[in-house]
């Protein structure tokens, strides 16, 4: 096995060396915290607002719709300003703007509303205090979280009106209108630990994905290696020099350690900067931390994945002669990939499921949903561990028949090879 | 030193090699000559143990094709290329080391290379800033780099202008005369005939003819001289002989029982000026069409 050092060395340096290398070790984790921050940020700076008229003949349900809308605004302002927690709040605000009905007909109203001088017109029905429906008439309904805004006023509305039918004191109606709200605790050997709940599931999201990504990205770039030694055709050479299945490892390997590398760059910035700067925030509970098992077993998941994506990446460049041509079959490859990131909501709503089980045992989508439910809630040992064996297990298989696909598809050209010859390539 | 024996090799339907068998003697250049789709690159990628043969067996210094001997080869393919975003000499370390060199002594041995085909000033610059010619001379070092013991070239000249291509022959010459075997490929046989010593023709799968060069001449010379006159064609047409325009002058082959000596006299005797005249050899070209039409 020594001529696979070479090309291990080869890749490794070559990669390690280039400046998109550091690009993205300083690119991704950035990218992926973006894109989790930035549309939450977006959503606090720019409200959107909402231009209600309201067809109200007796006058008394708009006052209490404006005193409502005001009393949610302060309630916004002060559930924001609180670190962690509440801040899914944030994208239900919506900023209501009420008018009041010149006693326009309704044909009139709705050509408001298609001219865009209102989004819509609410009608309060006669006995608004029985009633348990209300019309609203509007261009669009699907914008879900104005409706909901609009529906949460409303209600706020109406329990103050009901309140003052009743003639209740404000503290009675302080009283009633108090809501409980939960705060979690993580329980996990024994220990209970105070997490937020978002903060801990935007954590396990940006790390699923950065697996996700990872996995990705170095399996395709074995791909995009091995065509270009096709098409450069200094594969020629190669061939002539090491066998191809240590050709085939030694690219792999050599990729997959300047993955690791990456990795290790991220984990080491991260313990530094929680030795440093984020203890504080972590001990209050906003931030969730990662324990040591949970970062041994992302390198060990990456390296399953990785292996796995891209030997199957590696065969798929071998059977073509360019990038183009093998993009339809990559897309095959990235099916497996991609279907953990569909199943992810499932499984972190219900980690100890069967079907959860069943998935996070299946060998191509092990590797990231086995991870996502060990960041989740740590599955019994005997499944990590069944996983393991499943995966590793077809993890040979599949490296035994890249290597053959690869040995007989990198000197092949022109042609490209159908399901009967590529079988037949496997069995040689 | 090289030898191959009954050597078959089948592409799905197409019949590649038909059972060649040909020995390549240590410290010569060496043709291996033919038309395209001869196997000539097929017969290459065996050696290179690229391709392992159906049937048939092959030496290469005294072993089979393989881990064992590659080493001692250097190998230029027909198809050649580099990693584009590598620099020069990062490549050909690469290279080097891929042959069992140390890469420090790669590195020498390569920045060496570099001066002496005039590349010194690229040896940073990524393979992808090199033009055409230049890639090849540095796949040419690639192939020379770890002073390998027969060099194998699949097609060195394609691709290359003249001045390159006597420089190519220059390299290979001087690697012949250090006691080495090179063992190179064409379909242009006017340009091998310069300078190969020994060589196969093949043809469709076959070996045609084999030997070395100046024994073929031997066995192919037909009586035939080269003159050149300003006198016509119809004042050389005696005693049987043929006239054909070639070049500034006439090919004329004589009858088997007329001598070139017999021939000249009666000419000169019949009041033609001869500017000059020679003995005209059969090139390999028509050799090859020879042995190919009646063989």
């Amino acid at each position: 096995m020594d001529r696979m050092w070479v090309v291990f060395k080869k890749e490794y340096l070559q990669k390690v060396k280039s400046l998109g290398f550091w690009l993205s070790t300083i690119v991704l984790p950035v990218f992926m915290v973006g894109i989790m921050i930035v549309p939450m940020l977006l959503m606090t700076r720019q409200k959107p607002t909402l231009t209600v008229t309201v067809v109200d003949p007796a006058g008394v349900v708009l006052p209490a719709l404006l005193a409502a809308q005001e009393e949610r605004a302060q309630a916004a302002k002060s559930a924001n300003a609180q670190p962690g927690g509440r801040s899914m709040d944030r994208q239900t605000e919506v900023e209501i703007v009420f008018r009041k009905s010149a006693g326009e007909s309704p044909e009139a109203l709705q050509k408001k509303v298609e001219e865009r001088a209102i989004d819509g017109y609410l009608v309060v029905p006669e006995d608004y205090l029985l009633a348990e429906e209300f019309e609203y008439y509007a261009r669009t309904l699907s914008n879900i979280s104005a409706f909901a805004a609009l529906e949460s006023v409303l209600n706020r509305a109406l329990f103050s009106l009901k309140g003052e039918s009743l003639n209740l004191s404000p503290e009675d109606k302080g009283f009633l209108r108090a809501r409980a709200s939960l705060k979690g605790f993580r329980v996990e050997k024994g220990k209970a630990k105070e997490e937020g709940a978002l903060a801990g599931f935007f954590a396990v999201l940006i790390v699923f994905m950065m697996l996700y990504m990872l996995i990705l990205i170095y399996g395709s770039f074995i791909m995009r290696a091995v065509l270009e030694e096709k098409s450069t055709r200094v594969v020629e050479i190669l061939a002539s020099s090491v066998p191809p299945f240590q050709l085939l490892m030694g690219k792999i390997l050599g990729v997959a350690s300047a993955g690791l590398t990456q990795v290790a760059v991220w984990i080491g910035f991260s313990v530094l900067l929680s030795a440093g700067a984020l203890p504080m925030a972590a001990a209050a509970g906003a931030l969730p931390s990662f324990t040591l098992l949970q970062m041994v077993f992302f390198v060990v998941f990456f390296i399953l994945g990785y292996l796995l994506f891209a030997s199957l990446y590696a065969s798929v460049g071998a059977m073509f002669n360019n990038e183009q041509e093998a993009q339809q079959a990559a897309t095959l490859v990235v099916i497996p990939v991609i279907i953990p990131v569909v199943l992810m909501q499932m499984v972190i709503a219900d980690p100890g499921s069967t079907a959860s089980v069943v998935i996070s045992l299946i060998p191509f989508f092990t590797p990231l949903i086995m991870y996502l439910r060990i960041l989740v809630e740590t599955p019994p040992v005997w499944q990590i561990a069944l996983s393991l064996v499943l995966t590793v297990a077809t993890l040979v298989g599949v490296i035994y028949a890249s290597g053959k696909i690869y040995r007989t598809g990198i000197l092949m050209y022109g042609k490209r090879p159908n399901l009967r010859e590529l079988w037949r390539w496997v069995r040689a | 030193m090289i030898e191959l024996q009954n050597v078959r090799k089948t592409y799905d339907r197409f019949e590649a090699l038909k059972g060649l068998s040909l020995a390549v003697p240590h410290g010569v250049v060496f043709g291996l000559l033919g038309p395209n789709g001869a196997g000539k690159t097929t017969t290459i990628r065996i050696l290179m143990d690229i391709i392992r043969p159906d049937s048939g067996s092959v030496t290469i210094l005294g072993r089979p094709p393989g881990l064992a001997v590659q080493h001692r080869i250097g190998y230029l393919p027909e198809e050649r290329g580099l990693y584009r975003k590598m620099k020069v000499v990062d490549h050909l370390v690469f290279f080097g080391e891929l042959k069992r060199m140390k890469a420090s002594e790669a590195r020498r041995r390569s920045l060496e290379l570099l001066e002496r085909f005039g590349l010194k000033d690229w040896a940073l610059k990524k393979t992808e800033a090199l033009s055409k010619g230049m890639q090849q001379k540095v796949q040419f070092i690639g192939a020379i780099l770890h002073e390998p013991d027969i060099l194998v070239l699949d097609e060195p000249f394609s691709g290359l202008d003249p001045i390159n291509q006597e420089l190519m022959k220059d390299e290979i010459v001087r690697f012949a005369r250090a006691g080495k075997t090179v063992i190179f490929s064409t379909h242009v046989l006017p340009q091998a005939e310069q300078f190969i010593d020994a060589l196969a023709l093949i043809n469709r799968g076959e070996l045609v003819l084999e030997g070395r060069l100046d024994k073929i001449k031997e066995d192919y010379a037909e009586n035939r001289i080269h003159l050149t006159t300003a006198a016509g064609a119809g004042a050389l047409a005696m005693r049987g002989a043929e006239v054909a325009p070639r070049g500034e002058g006439y090919s004329v082959t004589l009858p088997k029982d007329l001598s070139p000596r017999e021939y000249l006299q009666a000419v000169l005797a019949s009041g033609v000026d001869l500017e000059q005249f020679r003995p005209d050899e059969p090139s390999l070209e028509e050799i090859f069409m020879k042995v190919v039409k009646h063989g």
